[in-house]
């Protein structure tokens, strides 16, 4: 889609009136122009510059204009043949000078013609000479675009995409999106501001919508209107654009290897891309599905897709759906299916199955490509269900809220926990007395915390154990908060709870907890205003809360617009406030390839190891005062070098002073003065007589 | 350092003024009060009692007058020392008082007035204050008028040649104070300004708005030297006196301000906003703040030599703050 007022010569009034969603833009724009108080000027009205039912004919015979209708007749004759009779009024053969230019443009009456008159015609023998060449207007485009000079592409390494991940001080990256601006920060605890790396390429709005971190870490992609871009490297680079026009959700795959982005509206499309190729590998239409659609599995190698009561699953590479046990490509029908979600260690599907007349609520446990069917478990009075997966696929918990018979009330909630890496997958069921509002698994734990609601909407915190041997699960420790939500840190050890702002110019609480030696311990609790965001560094070291404001929102005052970053105990370590703030992202680090062996070495010489990163913090800190002197110095001479011309001003009109107040500067501060004057007073006379 | 509580007020307290020797400061309020207070040791002195909410008031130098306006039952007169009522300058309903001034040498004051008649006008008018003592029919002078984005807040400039004048809509506009011709015209905040105030020496203005920021200018080009986010609307800036301190001079300013009145019961009292900030104005940097109002702070008044400073409050009260010896060592600098 174009603007189309350059072109002024060519009256398009009528076809754009015709344009279905001429109405709807011609209000749109009346209605922003209200909103902007600009008087209401005639809206640019956009168009499909797209010519897909033209194609461009070449390699006709040169001729002059007296057989300019015989070429015509004959070439209309080879088409009519070949595709589709055509009228010689849909063919335009521009001639210069009474000769024809050897080419010529032929209309026809749909996009799916002039696509098979391209693969029919191109290379047609016209005559014993010339044989054609038939293009459509997407092609002359992408040639007519071609640099003439060929560029080696970048060719980026993978020591080059992980670069960051290098850095001497092992600080963690962070992206801002505010205002038109796209920054690229470290995050410094030690000089407390954040480390600018980079804020797009130079000149340039980098992008006016969102962008995204791939899932480990290598990419950023930025969106915008025609598709997206990912960068990378140190410098942040650009390697690849991926078209994709209105894009406004983006997902990589957890390898890497895919991605899958998505436009919303009427003609809105999936599409799965190859990040290895840079190549499309296949498009769904939408058809009014959500984004979240279609999910990938935890290494990426499948695609599952949740249909009417099936599930299709697809492999990853060719986007082709897996086979059945008798080689048809077919969706897996699950009658009664409600959710689906795949497990994060394995190649496996926990599915929801409703209740239905006869049968209870199930939760089957199907493995892929082999759909068998690996596990099944009852729930009798369920009003709902959800599943979550421990990060490594250890544990799956099946968390049941029961209701009473004949009252569809909560009653209570049962915990059905999985144990994925046992033979015959066991299940143990822990019947709970009250109702669970919040469930998260700690990272690469055995561990899980909940929250629930007591009497009087007081909440509290409570953390369990899995049992890694035995079948037993244990409760650690509880504690009151009084948030609503887990957020556990990534490397597991610390967790927060947290409460999002309820509604505008309140106030989101976070409640810092650390679980130590089998207790819970509370460390710190902190407040931020309008907080509508939180999210863990991918270290767990530290943890940024922030109020965002959506891109297309009118920009709004609101207290609290920024981001802070806390570290793990609940300290500030830097804090911005932003206007027009509209996204915070940590970049994600890939998962560890440390042997457990040698971590463990690590933790044992922590102390030896400690001194010498000490040393070196003190070096930086040392470093970043100096920076701070030398900045402080700079400001302090310009700010009195600012208010000496007036100082010079106000000694130097001192006459002038002394004229308006009648008095001069000396009678004015000598015009009182402080008199101390002792009083002496005699409260009582007492006699005492002393021996 | 523990503050002193004046709750004599029945409604918020709107303006705060010490008088020029800083042996006496003011408070007025909606509840038509102004009181006056001997600043050592604070000791009430007594009341100007007016018919209407006091908006502004200002006071000669030699502290013989005040001089209050109300919102619309106009200007009062008071005998500081007797608190006799000297004189009436009454308007009709339509004619809103925004501010009134003393200028250098109290030999005239300006008023801001909204006129919401037909022309919905904001108007400066310029009073000869001898005529208004002695005459009648004052003699004042109709220096410049704004239809829209009307004037708010106004100061005098520096040997009164100029008066600064602050807009609804964040515009500061100077004007030459004889001929009423506009000098200068800019577009320093996004919303209302709130307040206006020179250092002691006229070398720096500082800006009040509620669009969250105090901005220290320059006085003749307006030039932005330092702005401060406050990240809450802002009622009240003022330049503490101690940067005339011969030998160890403080560059401080005091902030001060708070959510709108109709938001707080929203939020937790810590969040509103309501502490007084000192900024230090060489650095950009925060020192610190004073905490203990419950509602938005209005005005902030510095004593003259700048170890105490009153502020009023939505919450209906002013507070005398002393400062602690520690803030006079370099440690606060």
């Amino acid at each position: 889609m174009e603007d189309l007022h350059p072109l002024e010569l060519i009256d398009f009034s009528d076809v754009l009136r015709n344009h279905p969603e001429y109405e709807a833009y011609i209000e749109d724009q009346k209605r922003e122009a209200k909103e902007r108080n600009d008087p209401l000027l005639e809206p640019k009205p956009l168009f499909e510059l797209r010519w897909t039912n033209r194609v461009i004919v070449d390699n006709l015979p040169e001729v002059s204009a007296e057989k300019e209708d015989l070429l015509i007749k004959v070439l209309v004759k080879v088409i009519s043949k070949a595709v589709v009779p055509i009228e010689p009024s849909a063919v335009y053969m521009p001639m210069v000078d009474g000769k024809s230019q050897c080419f010529a443009f032929i209309t026809f009456p749909d996009e799916e013609l002039a696509k098979t008159a391209v693969a029919k015609c191109n290379g047609l023998a016209f005559d014993k000479k010339h044989s054609l060449t038939v293009v459509s207007f997407d092609e002359f485009d992408r040639l007519m675009d071609t640099p003439s000079e060929y560029v080696e592409p970048r060719v980026f390494s993978q020591k080059e995409l992980k670069s960051w991940l290098t850095d001497r001080r092992s600080r963690d990256q962070f992206v801002i999106r505010h205002d038109e601006f796209t920054k690229v920060f470290w995050n410094d605890s030690i000089s407390l501001t954040p480390d600018l790396i980079t804020a797009g390429p130079s000149d340039k709005v980098w992008t006016d919508k969102y962008v995204k971190w791939s899932s480990q870490g290598t990419y950023l992609a930025t969106l915008h209107q025609r598709g997206i871009v990912l960068w990378g490297g140190p410098n942040f680079e650009e390697i690849m654009r991926l078209s994709h026009y209105g894009v406004s959700q983006i997902e990589f795959s957890p390898c890497e290897r895919y991605l899958m982005t998505y436009s919303s509206g009427p003609s809105g499309q999936f599409i799965h891309w190859s990040l290895e190729k840079g190549e499309e590998i296949r498009t769904f239409q939408a058809n009014d599905e959500p984004w979240g659609t279609y999910l990938y599995s935890y290494n990426g190698e499948f695609v599952a897709k949740k249909g009417n009561e099936m599930i299709s699953v697809y492999n990853s590479e060719t986007m082709a759906m897996i086979e059945d046990n008798e080689g048809k490509k077919a969706p897996i029908a699950i009658p009664q299916l409600a959710e689906f979600s795949w497990s994060t260690g394995d190649n496996i599907i926990s599915l929801h199955i409703r209740e239905s007349e006869a049968k209870p609520a199930q939760v089957r446990l199907l493995a892929v490509p082999s759909r068998e069917l690996i596990a099944t478990r009852m729930v009798y009075e369920a009003l709902g269900f959800y599943s979550f997966w421990q990060n490594n696929g250890e544990f799956l918990v099946s968390m049941v809220t029961t209701k009473h018979r004949n009252n569809p009330k909560p009653k209570n909630s049962i915990i059905e926990i999985f144990y994925m890496k046992k033979r015959g997958i066991p299940v143990e069921s822990l019947n709970l007395d009250f109702v669970v509002s919040n469930f998260s698994w700690e990272p690469n734990s055995n561990r899980f915390a909940l929250i629930y609601s007591g009497a009087h909407s007081a909440k509290t915190l409570v953390v369990y154990e899995v049992g890694k041997e035995k079948m037993e699960t244990k409760k650690i420790d509880q504690c009151d908060t009084k948030c609503s939500t887990i957020a556990w840190a990534p490397q597991g050890g610390h967790l927060v709870t947290y409460s999002f702002a309820a509604k505008n110019n309140t106030e989101g609480r976070i409640e810092f907890f650390c679980v130590k030696n089998q207790t819970l311990y509370q460390i710190e609790e902190r407040v931020h205003m309008n907080m509508n965001y939180l999210e863990w560094d991918p270290s767990g070291r530290y943890i940024s809360v922030g109020s965002l404001q959506g891109i297309q929102q009118r920009a709004t005052q609101q207290q609290g617009s920024g981001y802070v970053i806390f570290t793990c105990q609940g300290s500030d370590v830097t804090q911005a406030a932003l206007e027009k703030f509209y996204q915070f992202s940590w970049r994600p680090r890939p998962k560890s390839i440390l042997d457990p062996q040698i971590y463990d070495k690590i933790v044992n010489q922590l102390d030896e190891l400690a001194a010498k990163y000490e040393e070196e913090d003190r070096q930086v800190k040392r470093a970043a005062r100096e920076e701070q002197k030398a900045k402080e110095m700079k400001m302090k001479d310009e700010f009195f070098s600012q208010i000496h011309i007036y100082r010079e001003k106000w000694i130097n009109t001192r006459d002038e002073r002394a004229q308006i107040l009648k008095r001069t500067d000396e009678e004015e501060i000598n015009r009182w003065f402080e008199k101390v004057e002792p009083v002496e007073e005699i409260l009582s006379v007492k006699k005492e007589i002393t021996r | 350092m523990r503050p002193i509580l004046i709750s004599c007020h029945t409604r918020p307290v709107i303006a705060v003024k010490f008088n020029k020797d800083g042996d006496l400061f003011f408070t007025g309020s909606f509840d038509g009060k102004v009181s006056v207070f001997w600043s050592e040791p604070v000791e009430r002195l007594g009341t100007f009692a007016c018919d209407g909410a006091v908006k502004t008031m200002t006071v000669t130098e030699d502290s013989k007058y005040i001089v209050i306006g109300t919102a619309i039952n106009g200007i009062f007169i008071f005998e500081v020392e007797t608190g006799t009522k000297v004189k009436t300058i009454e308007f009709s309903s339509k004619i809103h008082v925004r501010d009134v001034e003393f200028a250098m040498g109290s030999q005239q004051f300006f008023m801001i007035s909204y006129e919401s008649d037909e022309k919905k006008q904001s108007v400066v008018y310029i009073y000869d204050f001898e005529s208004v003592l002695n005459r009648e029919q004052p003699s004042r002078r109709d220096l410049v008028r704004r239809d829209r984005d009307h004037y708010y807040r106004g100061v005098w400039g520096y040997l009164n040649k100029t008066i600064v004048l602050g807009t609804q809509n964040g515009i500061i506009d100077v004007v030459d104070t004889k001929t009423g011709e506009l000098l200068l015209s800019h577009r320093a905040h996004v919303n209302q300004i709130t307040s206006l105030a020179f250092s002691p020496d006229f070398s720096m203005l500082i800006t009040a708005s509620r669009d969250c920021f105090a901005k220290l200018l320059d006085p003749e080009t307006l030039k932005e030297i330092r702005v401060f986010n406050a990240q809450r609307p802002l009622n009240s800036a003022v330049i503490s006196p101690l940067m005339l301190n011969e030998g160890s001079p403080k560059y401080h300013c005091l902030v001060a301000g708070g959510q709108e009145a109709r938001d707080v019961t929203t939020t937790a009292t810590d969040q509103g906003g309501f502490e007084i900030t000192f900024y230090n104005m060489i650095f950009e940097r925060e020192i610190g703040s004073v905490r203990g109002h419950f509602g938005p702070v209005h005005s902030v008044a510095v004593h003259p030599r700048g170890h105490m400073f009153v502020t009023g409050s939505e919450d209906g009260t002013a507070r005398v703050h002393i400062l602690d010896q520690d803030y006079f060592t370099p440690a606060y600098d």
